[in-house]
């Protein structure tokens, strides 16, 4: 079975911008550290499933408009 | 910085500290404001090496609390861990715990290399005597939580 290697990618800064929503306001919104959602949006670190759902959620989004899979080439 | 990166440096600050002062304590060579600092150990009374142990011991963890303590009194809610901060902390205590494992290792080479190839009386850190096995394994623990503490900053700057 080939191992699929690629990164989660997401579009959070956009929608937050779109909303006129600070991170530290996202944050408390979805129960993380400000610099949590700082490293999610910069794509250092990954969140949780339950993460991801809750800021998805928070922004009225399906899912996959937040974030998305890419492959690496 | 967040709050745990604070108590982080303040951790690293303190054991940097201990490991001085355990080293102070237990070695001879070159003296740095009265204490003996070096590479020979020197043997000590059980009673004077308990004292030592004991009280590096309790004025750690000490330490410790104050410097979480005060970091709460300043800010509660910035101390609460959400999930990247266990993750971190996780992905660190793999750390600690194979640095652990590196430093007992040299620690058994040492004192098998020490026995080995024995040619003199006062062979310099021999780990064999009760102040060594004092030094050996202190060394080992402070070494595993400051390897710990520097893979947590750096793992909050990368993730």
């Amino acid at each position: 079975m080939s191992k699929a290697t690629g990164r989660v990618r997401n579009r959070i800064r956009d929608l937050r911008l779109e909303r006129g929503v600070s991170q530290q306001e996202l944050a408390d919104e979805v129960g993380a550290s400000r610099q949590t959602i700082n490293a999610v949006e910069q794509e250092k670190y990954s969140p949780s499933l339950e993460l991801a759902f809750r800021i998805a959620r928070f922004f009225k989004r399906d899912f996959e408009d937040v974030f998305r899979f890419t492959k690496d080439q | 910085m967040s709050a745990h990166e604070k108590r982080v440096w303040c951790e690293l600050a303190l054991w940097g500290f201990v490991l001085f002062f355990i080293w102070m304590r237990l070695t001879d060579g070159v003296t740095v404001l009265g204490q003996s600092f070096g590479l020979s150990i020197i043997d000590q009374d059980p009673v004077k090496l308990l004292w030592t142990w004991g009280s590096v011991g309790a004025i750690a963890a000490i330490a410790q609390l104050i410097i979480r303590s005060l970091l709460f009194l300043r800010n509660p809610s910035e101390v609460e861990s959400d999930e990247r901060d266990v993750f971190i902390e996780r992905r660190s205590d793999q750390v600690g715990y194979w640095a652990g494992l590196a430093g007992s290792n040299v620690l058994i080479l040492h004192v098998l290399l020490t026995e080995l190839f024995r040619f003199r009386e006062d062979m310099p850190l021999d780990f064999v005597s009760p102040a060594g096995i004092l030094l050996g394994l202190s060394t080992i623990l402070i070494v595993q939580e400051i390897a710990r503490g520097v893979s947590i900053l750096f793992l909050y700057r990368r993730s």
